[in-house]
């Protein structure tokens, strides 16, 4: 099957894992105050909280607002996992991860901190310290 | 769902792998409440139902599969979305050999240059795509043929014959 067949069957014209690269490029933690994430690590749907996680824990990332407070709460109940992000302004967002993947989930996340969705592709330029 | 599973072993079972194909799938959901977003996913579910035994794709109809062949642009378009991919199984309700050659012919539509310039240019066209080609009919593609060339030596003396080595000695 060639690549134009894959290209044009299902209406794909995004690889998943690129978008999601894209998406974590686009993080920025400016408007946000704290994040709490709530898991537990035997519900069998953790991996897209997992890779929030890891994602706003990258150097890059915690550079654009290092006065982010992020607490984790580990617990053993078996419920899905969540986490409560507090803006600058007050405003609360609640995410239920179950079911969703990791780049729904960075992309709902970036757009509702008022940044773009996906960031730009290629190479950028270090960042001075 | 009572409905679907009600009637006998055979369809409860072929709706429970519709089910499947199609129950799993999910939504965001966004709402708001006093200063709170609650983002969650959402189950979809499709109101159709379980597919019938005898309901037939629309291209199978009454056992005559109609032959579709990528010059039919219209009928193709049908199937496809503005920005020129096509459409899954479960939303075009065909059979699973009527998709694939409606795969194919879309596919061999875009090589014949036959949707034009709607579907942007962006088709693989590198290389010797860039001219349209023709086909028979949408499997020739697959065939492969051999061209004959009359009046050559070239399928008698395709190899040499005379004075080869049998063994390569290193020696010698």
């Amino acid at each position: 099957m060639s690549q134009f067949w894959t290209k044009i069957r299902y209406g794909v014209r995004w690889n998943p894992s690129e978008r999601l690269a894209l998406a974590t490029r686009a993080l920025n933690l400016q408007k946000v105050k704290s994040i709490d994430i709530s898991m537990d690590p035997l519900h069998h749907d953790n991996l897209s909280i997992r890779t929030f996680w890891h994602s706003i824990m990258a150097p890059k990332v915690r550079l654009t607002n290092p006065n982010v407070r992020v607490k984790t709460d580990i617990r053993n109940d078996r419920k899905a996992p969540f986490f409560v992000a507090t803006l600058d302004d007050g405003q609360k967002l609640h995410f239920n991860t179950e079911n969703m993947t990791a780049m729904d989930l960075i992309m709902n996340f970036n757009r509702l901190t008022g940044q773009p969705e996906i960031g730009k592709a290629g190479t950028r330029p270090r960042t001075k310290i | 769902m009572l409905r679907l599973y009600g009637n006998n072993l055979k369809s409860a079972l072929e709706s429970a792998v519709r089910f499947q194909s199609t129950g799993h799938k999910f939504q965001t959901k966004e709402e708001k409440k006093d200063g709170t977003t609650y983002v969650s996913m959402e189950r979809v579910s499709d109101s159709r139902g379980a597919r019938k035994e005898e309901e037939l794709c629309s291209l199978c109809t009454c056992n005559v599969p109609v032959k579709l062949s990528y010059k039919d642009v219209l009928i193709l378009e049908q199937f496809m979305r503005d920005d020129g991919t096509v459409l899954p199984r479960q939303l075009t309700g065909l059979c699973k050999k009527q998709q694939l050659r409606m795969e194919r012919c879309v596919m061999q539509a875009y090589w014949s240059g036959l949707f034009g310039e709607k579907f942007g240019t962006e088709a693989d066209r590198a290389g010797y795509k860039r001219f349209n080609r023709y086909w028979k009919h949408d499997m020739s593609m697959y065939q492969l043929e051999t061209k004959e060339r009359h009046g050559t030596w070239f399928y008698i003396k395709r190899y040499q014959t005379k004075n080869q080595p049998l063994f390569k000695n290193p020696l010698n």
